[in-house]
């Protein structure tokens, strides 16, 4: 196979189905979808940071925002914490079970390194959204 | 604790970038992406800590 069929192989997009199963399961589980296109060293990559800041988040007593809790923060309207939720759901199917598991549901604004904890989850959700929409765009061909 | 937190945020973050980056070809480039991403990371961040840091209010 020469380098040009292989170049043009990798660039050919997948069947429709393939494209969603691969967006639904990189958001679901952060990587997932860049293994099911088989960039498994990317996957890897993704998974690695993605969890580890998620786990760092909550070793620095980051709180995991729930769209049932209570918008009020010190008796005002906190919308801000709805963008934040936002933000951490992109961390899939993580953010519910560790909601489940009563890990980060606390919230110590008290602690010291809370707020680069909550930062840390947000941003770990944020990246996950970005990687869905990479891996959608190597699903639709447009990026090997 | 403030700079070591930030570093690690900026390594995690150049990793996501460097592994989604398109403008990377090879693994090589893809690896000095993700390092010039770190280091942009990094250096902002501290020039924009001094010139907070003399800022009076």
């Amino acid at each position: 196979m020469t380098d040009s069929t292989h170049i043009e192989q990798k660039l050919a997009p997948v069947a429709v189905s393939k494209q969603a199963v691969a967006c639904l399961a990189g958001w679901l589980i952060p990587g997932a979808g860049h293994a099911v296109l088989g960039r498994y060293g990317r996957a890897i990559l993704i998974f690695t940071s993605i969890t580890l800041m998620a786990v760092l988040g909550l070793a620095m007593h980051g709180h995991l925002y729930a769209p049932g809790e209570l918008d009020t923060l010190f008796a005002f309207k906190d919308v801000l914490s709805k963008v934040y939720l936002v933000g951490q759901m992109g961390m899939g199917v993580m953010h519910p079970v560790l909601r489940v598991l009563k890990v980060g549901v606390e919230f110590q604004y008290k602690q010291p390194t809370y707020e680069y904890g909550t930062h840390f989850l947000v941003v770990a959700g944020l990246l996950n959204f970005l990687a869905v929409f990479d891996a959608f765009d190597i699903a639709k061909g447009r990026k090997a | 604790m403030h700079l070591l937190v930030m570093i690690v945020f900026a390594a995690l973050v150049s990793v996501v970038f460097a592994a989604i980056t398109n403008e990377a070809d090879s693994t090589r480039t893809r690896a000095i992406y993700g390092l010039k991403t770190f280091g942009y990371f990094v250096g902002v961040g501290l020039v924009l800590s001094w010139v907070i840091y003399f800022i009076p209010f």
